[in-house]
C-alpha cells in the first residue's frame, strides 16, 4: 500500500515537471497532496494519523486548489511562458535528480521507511526546480507546495510516531502561505498585469539596473 | 542585591506603565519618570553599601542554551552603578518637561536604557551579557534616530549601528573563545579559560570590542554623530554612563586574567594620549555645541584610560601605591565625567530647546537670559576644565599625582609616566580654552541671532537637575575626602588590597585649597556687592568699547577664537576664508571646520576600498528571486551531499 502510494507521488512530481498548463498543475498538485494524506495512514490506523490525513486532504487537495484556481481565473493566465528550462530537459533534470535522491536516502538510517524519505527528497527538490525554473508565480507556489510535501513525507520517514502537533503547524504555515500568496498573485497580476516574476526584478535596489 | 532587583522591577514596570498608558495622560507623562527616580533611589540603596562588603550573587536558571540570569554586585560593578543611577534620577526629572513628543514611547525606552546598563554593570554570565549590551545598543540606537526626519541623524544612526555592532562582534569571538575552554558561559568560570588563551588576542579583542564603545580613537568615529542626534537627556546618559560600560568590560575582562603584563598599561596609556589629545582638538574645531561635548566624551574616556594605563604599568611593576593612586584617580574620573558631561549635555539641551539652533556661531549672550542653565553651564565647564574647586581637579590630581611618582628611576614606567603628564598637561589646557570658547560663545557677549536674542529660561524641572548635578560637582570638589572614599575602595579591590587603604594627604590640601578658593571667591562677590550697594549702575552692551554703531557681529567667533589654537597644531581644517580686501572692503567671512582626520585617513578610504571590492558581489546579487532560490536549493543540496554521499 505504501510503496503504491509513493510511487503515485513520484509519478506526480514527474508530472509537475512536465507541463506548463497551470490548470493541470493545480489539479496534480492536488492529487499529490490527496496521496500524501494518504500516507499518514500507512503507520497504522490511529486517531492521530487519521486527523492529519483528515486535514492534509482537505487542506491541499481541496481547499489550496480551490484558491489556486480562483487566482488562475482572476488573472486570466492559463499557461507557463516559456520556462527557463524545456520541459523535456526538465524531465531529464528530474531523473537524475531521483536518481541522487534515492543515492541519498540510502544513506540514512530509516530502515524499511527508506523510499519515503528518498521520495520525499526528491519532492522536495522537485518542488526547489519549479521555483527556480517557472516563471509565474503559480508554478512557484505549486513548487512550494511541493516543496512542503517534500518535508512532510520525510518526516513521516524518519519518525517512529508521526508527531501531530508538529505536522499539523507545518500545515497552518503552508495554509497561511498559500493564502497570502493567492491575493498577493492577484494583485500582481492586476497591478502589473503579468504573474511572471522574473520581470518583477525591476523592483529591487540595485542602482546598475537599466 | 534584593534592592537591585527591586530596582530592575520598577523601571520595567514603570516603563511599560508609560508605554501602555498613553491614554490618560496623567499616568503615561509622569509614571515612567516617577519610576525610573525610584528604581535609581534603589539602585544607589543597592550600590552604595556593596561599595565596602563582599560580593553579592544571584542565579536563576534561563533556558537558553549556556545562558543564566546570574548577577553579582561586586565593588567594580557598585562603582559604576554610581553615577548610573545618580544622572539616571537628574536625566528622568529633566525629560518630564524636556521631551514633548511621543512621551510614552520615550519614557518606556529610557527606562529600558536604564535597566538595560544596570545589568550590562551586574551580569556575570556571557549571555545575558551580550543580550543586555545589545539591547542598550538597540535603544539607544532608536534614541539616535529619534529625529528621524532629518538625514543627518539618520546617518548617524546608521554609523552607530555599524561601528557598535562590529564592536559585539569582537566581543563574541572573545566569550565564545572563553566559554569553549572554560565549558560554561559563567564569568566565574572565565578565569580558568583566559589562562589557556594567549594575553595579547584576549587584550585585542576586548580592546576592539569594549573600545569601540569606549569611543577610544580611532574607534569613536560614531560617538561625535550619535551623541548629538540622541534627545539632550539620552545624550547625557549616552556620554555619561554607556561609554563608561566599554570601559568597565575592559576592567571586567582584565580582573579575569591577572597578571596584567606592563605592556598592556603602556597601551592603555598611549591609547589615552591619543583620545585625549585628538579628542580635545577636534572639539576645539566644533561649531555644534552637542558635537564638540560630544568630541570632549572622547578626550573624557582618554584621560581615563590614561589613568588606568598609568595604574597597570605600575602595578606590574610592583608598585601598588603608584596604581592605587592612578586607578582612584581613572575611577573617580568616571563619576566626574558622568556628573559633569550630564550637566553639561543637558545645559546644552536647555538651549537648544530655549533658541532651537545647536550651533555656537548663532548663540551668545544667553547668561542674561538664561541665568540657572548658563550658570549651571560655567560650573560644568570649569569641573570638565579640572578647576579647583570642582570635581575634575580632584580626579585629575590623582592621575598627575600618580604620573609624579612613576617619574623618580628610569626605566620605560618613568617614560610613560612622563608622556601621561605631559599629555594631561596639554589636555588639561586644551580643555580649558575649549570650553572657555564654549561658555565665552554662547553665554557671554551679545546674541549674533534672533532665536538667541528671544531664548527664555527653561522651566524648573530642567533646571532642578542642573542645579542638582552642579552642586554635585562642586561637593566632591570641596570634600574630595569624603567623596574620593569610594574611588579608593573601588581602586584597592581592583588591586586585591584587602585592608583600608590610607587617603593620600594631598587630597585633603585640595579639598581644604578648594574650599578656600570658593570662599575667597564668595567674599568678592560679597565686597563686590557691598561696594554697588547704593549707587548707581547703568549697564551697557557687552563689547560696547565706544562704537559708534557697535554689532553682535563684530564680536569674537567660535571659529577665531579656535583658529591660532587649531592651526598651531595643524590640524587638518577646512577653512572657508573671503579676505578684507580692497579700499572699500566688500563683504568678507571666515569659517573653520576640523576634520576628523580618523574619518577622512582610514574610515573613508578603508571602506571606499571594501565598497569597490564587494561591489563584484553585484554580478551574484541581482534581484531575480530565481537565482537567490537556485542558491538555497544549491547550498542545500551541498550540505545533504556532504553529510550523506
Amino acid at each position: 500500500m505504501m510503496e503504491l502510494l509513493l510511487i503515485l507521488i513520484l509519478l506526480t512530481d514527474v508530472a509537475l515537471c512536465s507541463t506548463g498548463r497551470l490548470r493541470v498543475l493545480v489539479r496534480t498538485a492536488a492529487w499529490q497532496g490527496f496521496f500524501l494524506g494518504l500516507l499518514a495512514l500507512c503507520k497504522g490506523f490511529t486517531f492521530h494519523a487519521a486527523t492529519l490525513a483528515a486535514a492534509t486532504i482537505a487542506v491541499k487537495a481541496v481547499i489550496f486548489p480551490y484558491i489556486l484556481n480562483r487566482a488562475i481565473r482572476k488573472s486570466g493566465t492559463l499557461t507557463e511562458p516559456l520556462p527557463y528550462v524545456s520541459y523535456n530537459l526538465s524531465i531529464v533534470l528530474c531523473a537524475l535528480m531521483l536518481g541522487l535522491c534515492v543515492l541519498a536516502a540510502d544513506r540514512l538510517p530509516s530502515g524499511q521507511w527508506r523510499m519515503a524519505a528518498s521520495i520525499g527528497f526528491f519532492t522536495m527538490f522537485t518542488g526547489f526546480f519549479l521555483i527556480i525554473t517557472r516563471r509565474t508565480a503559480f508554478s512557484q507556489v505549486i513548487g512550494y507546495l511541493a516543496l512542503e510535501g517534500g518535508i512532510y513525507a520525510f518526516g513521516l520517514s524518519l519518525w517512529q510516531e508521526m508527531q501531530v502537533e508538529v505536522e499539523m503547524g507545518l500545515l497552518l504555515d503552508v495554509f497561511a502561505a498559500i493564502f497570502i500568496m493567492g491575493i498577493v498573485i492577484y494583485r500582481i497580476s492586476s497591478e502589473f498585469e503579468h504573474a511572471d516574476t522574473a520581470r518583477l526584478d525591476f523592483l529591487n535596489d540595485s542602482e546598475e539596473y537599466d | 542585591m534584593e534592592l537591585l532587583v527591586l530596582s530592575f522591577v520598577i523601571l520595567v514596570l514603570s516603563g511599560l506603565c508609560a508605554l501602555f498608558s498613553r491614554r490618560f495622560s496623567f499616568l503615561s507623562a509622569s509614571c515612567g519618570p516617577i519610576g525610573a527616580v525610584a528604581a535609581s533611589l534603589c539602585g544607589l540603596a543597592a550600590a552604595i553599601p556593596a561599595l565596602s562588603s563582599a560580593p553579592q550573587t544571584l542565579a536563576l536558571p534561563w533556558s537558553l542554551p549556556g545562558a543564566s540570569f546570574s548577577l553579582k554586585l561586586d565593588q567594580l560593578s557598585a562603582f559604576f552603578l554610581l553615577p548610573l543611577f545618580a544622572l539616571c534620577i537628574c536625566a528622568a526629572v529633566y525629560s518630564l518637561r524636556y521631551v514633548d513628543k511621543r512621551r510614552s514611547e520615550s519614557f518606556f525606552l529610557f527606562n529600558l536604557l536604564a535597566a538595560s546598563m544596570a545589568l550590562v554593570l551586574t551580569a556575570s554570565n556571557a549571555v545575558l551579557f551580550l543580550v543586555a549590551w545589545e539591547v542598550m545598543t538597540l535603544v539607544s540606537f532608536l534614541f539616535v534616530v529619534w529625529d528621524g526626519a532629518d538625514g543627518e541623524s539618520r546617518q548617524a544612526g546608521w554609523t552607530y549601528l555599524v561601528a557598535t555592532h562590529i564592536g559585539t562582534a569582537f566581543l563574541l569571538i572573545l566569550f565564545t573563545l572563553a566559554w569553549s575552554r572554560a565549558g560554561s558561559a559563567e564569568f566565574d568560570a572565565f578565569p580558568k579559560a583566559f589562562q589557556t588563551l594567549p594575553f595579547g588576542a584576549v587584550a585585542a579583542l576586548a580592546v576592539l570590542g569594549f573600545g569601540t564603545k569606549a569611543g577610544f580613537f580611532p574607534l569613536h568615529v560614531w560617538l561625535p554623530k550619535a551623541h548629538p542626534a540622541a534627545p539632550s537627556h539620552i545624550s547625557a546618559l549616552m556620554s555619561g554612563i554607556m561609554i563608561k560600560t566599554g570601559l568597565y568590560g575592559i576592567l571586567r575582562m582584565l580582573t579575569f586574567c591577572p597578571p596584567v603584563p606592563q605592556w598592556f598599561g603602556w597601551l592603555l596609556i598611549g591609547i589615552g594620549i591619543v583620545s585625549g589629545v585628538l579628542g580635545i582638538l577636534l572639539a576645539l574645531g566644533q561649531h555644534d555645541i552637542k558635537k564638540f561635548l560630544a568630541y570632549s566624551s572622547v578626550e573624557n574616556m582618554g584621560v581615563i584610560a590614561l589613568g588606568f594605563g598609568l595604574g597597570y604599568a605600575a602595578q606590574a611593576q610592583g608598585r601598588a601605591d603608584i596604581a592605587l593612586l592612578a586607578f582612584a584617580g581613572a575611577f573617580l574620573h568616571v563619576l566626574n565625567h558622568s556628573l559633569f558631561k550630564g550637566l553639561l549635555f543637558m545645559a546644552a539641551g536647555s538651549v537648544a530647546h530655549a533658541t532651537g539652533t545647536r550651533d555656537m556661531e548663532k548663540l551668545g549672550g544667553l547668561l542674561r537670559l538664561m541665568p540657572v542653565t548658563g550658570t549651571c553651564f560655567l560650573a560644568g565647564a570649569a569641573a570638565i576644565s579640572a578647576l579647583p574647586p570642582f570635581n575634575g581637579f580632584i580626579s585629575e590630581l590623582l592621575i598627575y599625582l600618580g604620573a609624579f611618582k612613576s617619574l623618580p628611576g628610569s626605566g620605560p614606567n618613568a617614560l610613560a609616566g612622563l608622556a601621561a603628564l605631559t599629555a594631561l598637561a596639554i589636555i588639561g589646557a586644551l580643555a580649558a580654552a575649549c570650553f572657555a570658547r564654549a561658555f565665552g560663545t554662547a553665554f557671554l557677549g551679545l546674541p549674533r541671532s534672533a532665536a538667541a536674542e528671544h531664548a527664555h529660561e527653561s522651566p524648573r524641572q530642567m533646571t532642578i537637575p542642573l542645579v542638582l548635578l552642579a552642586l554635585l560637582c562642586l561637593g566632591i570638589g570641596a570634600l574630595p575626602s569624603f567623596f574620593g572614599r569610594p574611588a579608593f575602595t573601588a581602586a584597592a579591590a581592583l588591586l586585591n588590597i584587602q585592608t583600608q587603604v590610607p587617603l593620600p594627604a594631598m587630597l585633603f590640601s585640595a579639598g581644604w585649597a578648594g574650599l578656600s578658593l570658593a570662599a575667597v571667591a564668595l567674599a568678592l562677590w560679597l565686597g563686590r556687592n557691598l561696594l554697588f550697594s547704593g549707587k548707581k549702575i547703568s549697564s551697557m552692551p557687552t563689547w560696547g568699547c565706544g562704537y559708534a554703531a557697535p554689532t553682535p557681529r563684530m564680536q569674537y567667533t567660535a571659529s577665531s577664537f579656535a583658529q591660532p589654537l587649531l592651526s598651531a597644531f595643524g590640524l587638518n581644517l577646512k577653512v572657508k576664508l573671503e579676505p578684507v580686501s580692497g579700499l572699500f572692503p566688500r563683504q568678507a567671512g571666515f569659517r573653520s571646520d576640523a576634520q576628523d582626520m580618523a574619518r577622512t585617513r582610514i574610515y573613508k578610504p578603508l571602506f571606499e576600498l571594501v565598497e569597490d571590492k564587494l561591489g563584484l558581489l553585484r554580478k551574484i546579487q541581482h534581484g531575480s528571486i530565481h537565482a537567490y532560490i537556485l542558491y538555497i536549493a544549491v547550498a542545500l543540496a551541498f550540505a545533504l551531499g556532504w553529510a550523506l554521499l
